[in-house]
């Protein structure tokens, strides 16, 4: 069982810092999503994760080893970055062999697994963007890893390139620990296990995805009848919307409708359970770090 | 040479040519301003033989230092677009980086430099005398010398200097081959102030100073390069 913790860490660049004082441990197989706004600091704490920048503070422990001292650990750790990375003169083969050389695997591995067949003696700059970064990604999955980093791996992809990645990630998270960076709390809530929470340099919390409730379901409810004067509904849209407290006063409503003869074609959640922590400035941070502590265990 | 200096000189040479061809342009007239300095007489003496032979290591310099810059270009390529960022993730320091720019930049200057002295040795074998061939051996020491020296100068300024600057910017390469050039300019200037072998004395002197100067920095590179600015 793998595990990554850091402590205490406070990381950045040029002497100016972007992670303040981040504390937190992961222990089981999964996907963590790192959700946060730009300029939060995801990128940051993926760069000091994998070792690109050392924290001016705290430690990055890996299986226990610092990630800063020890090249062994760093080796169990696969950092996919925004930016293709990709020497983009070569081929794809080549560009993927170029890597291989010096991290070792298997280019034709690689290919095989994002399906790049096809493309692999293609110039990478000839391209187009969805291809290189289908290519950008292989390159990560050269080597076996037990951590993998992927910072907005699907960023600028269309909607069926993102889920075919997805779908890679989602099988490779059933024995590997995958921290996922977004600010899209659909992709987030679809692939993810795990939310971590960055705000303004701070891990505002770390927990399971299902254990986060809003306060407030906004509800909509598609039908032909108007429901305004049997449930408190107001019209948006194509839809009638109720805002509840729970799942099960939805549940009630629809009963209550149900029982009035009306014809409910389509009901369904408008916001994303996400969406609360995403807007509120601050979150109790001293709860929530210290519920980290007792998370993914 | 290291098979990876061979791959990142190759692929410097494919994002840019056109400085490795002036390389070869300028080396190539250098060859020819040497020689022709060395067969064209005068009532029975050679031309100004010692100062078209200062000026020709200085532009068979120049031509060595103009085929390394697709090598810095391509520093500043793949800092922009992650390459660099990604061999830090792979556990590589500034250090293993630099290393390999810096011998892919040596080798493109081993390249040019073989060319000119292949051209000057058959140049002198085919049409020359044993003392012109002495002489040719000499001018190729010099301008080994000089050429290899502002080559390393300039790689490891290339990096160093850059996180010296305030701002990330891509076109360091400008600043490197800044600081290089005077340097080679100031060569053309001893062709015409000093005799023959006070102006090699002076590039020796002038190219073991550089070398030290790359040496004192090529230590200090991993107190001088901060991880971030190899970041895109």
């Amino acid at each position: 069982m793998h595990a990554l913790e850091l402590n205490n860490v406070t990381s950045g660049y040029n002497g100016q810092a972007v992670l303040h004082d981040i504390s937190f441990k992961l222990k089981e197989p999964s996907i963590y999503v790192v959700l946060g706004p730009n300029g939060a600091g995801k990128t940051t704490l993926f760069r000091t994760i994998a070792g690109i920048l050392e924290p001016f503070s705290g430690k990055v422990l890996f299986d226990d080893q610092n990630i800063t001292t020890s090249d062994k650990t760093r080796k169990k750790i696969s950092y996919l970055s925004q930016f293709n990375a990709m020497p983009e003169e070569m081929t794809v083969y080549n560009a993927l062999k170029f890597y291989s050389d010096i991290e070792g695997g298997s280019p034709d591995k690689a290919i095989d697994l994002l399906d790049l067949g096809q493309l692999k003696n293609k110039r990478f700059s000839d391209l187009s963007q969805g291809q290189k970064k289908r290519a950008a990604i292989a390159k990560v999955f050269l080597c076996e890893r037990d951590l993998y980093l992927l910072d907005e791996p699907t960023a600028n992809l269309d909607p069926a390139v993102s889920k075919e990645i997805r779908d890679i990630i989602l099988k490779l998270s059933k024995d590997k620990m995958i921290l996922y960076s977004s600010h899209n709390l659909y992709e987030a809530t679809d692939i993810g296990t795990y939310l971590i929470l960055i705000k303004n340099g701070s891990v505002t919390l770390v927990d399971k995805i299902s254990n986060i409730k809003p306060k407030q379901y906004r509800v909509g409810i598609k039908t032909s009848t108007d429901i305004s004067t049997m449930v408190d509904a107001h019209r948006e849209g194509e839809y009638f919307v109720l805002n509840v407290s729970s799942p099960e006063e939805a549940g009630l409503a629809l009963k209550k409708l149900v029982e009035n003869g009306v014809l409910v074609t389509e009901m369904r959640q408008l916001d994303n359970p996400l969406q609360e922590l995403f807007e509120t400035p601050n979150v109790n941070v001293e709860k929530t770090q210290k519920e980290t502590q007792q998370v993914a265990k | 040479m290291p098979s990876s200096a061979v791959i990142f000189a190759k692929r410097s040479l494919s994002l840019s040519k056109i400085q490795f061809a002036m390389g070869i342009v300028i080396a190539s007239a250098g060859i020819v301003l040497f020689n022709a300095g060395n067969h064209l007489t005068l009532n029975g003496h050679a031309l100004v033989n010692g100062q078209l032979a200062l000026l020709s290591v200085s532009l068979m310099a120049e031509g060595i230092l103009l085929s390394s810059i697709p090598l810095i270009l391509l520093y500043v390529y793949d800092k922009n677009n992650g390459v660099l960022e990604y061999l830090l993730s792979l556990g590589w320091n500034q250090y293993d980086i630099f290393k390999r720019y810096l011998e892919a930049a040596l080798f493109l200057a081993l390249t040019i430099f073989i060319y000119e002295l292949a051209a000057n040795v058959a140049v002198n074998v085919v049409i020359g005398t044993s003392v012109t061939l002495i002489l040719s051996l000499v001018v190729s020491a010099v301008t080994a010398a000089l050429g290899f020296s502002v080559v390393s100068f300039v790689t490891v300024a290339m990096v160093d200097f850059s996180s010296l600057l305030k701002q990330r910017v891509g076109g360091n390469s400008p600043l490197a081959y800044t600081l290089g050039a005077p340097i080679i300019a100031l060569t053309f200037l001893l062709a015409f102030i000093f005799p023959f072998f006070t102006g090699v004395l002076i590039e020796l002197l002038i190219a073991g100073v550089v070398g030290a100067l790359s040496i004192v920095l090529l230590i200090l590179s991993s107190r001088l390069i901060r991880r971030e600015k190899m970041l895109p």
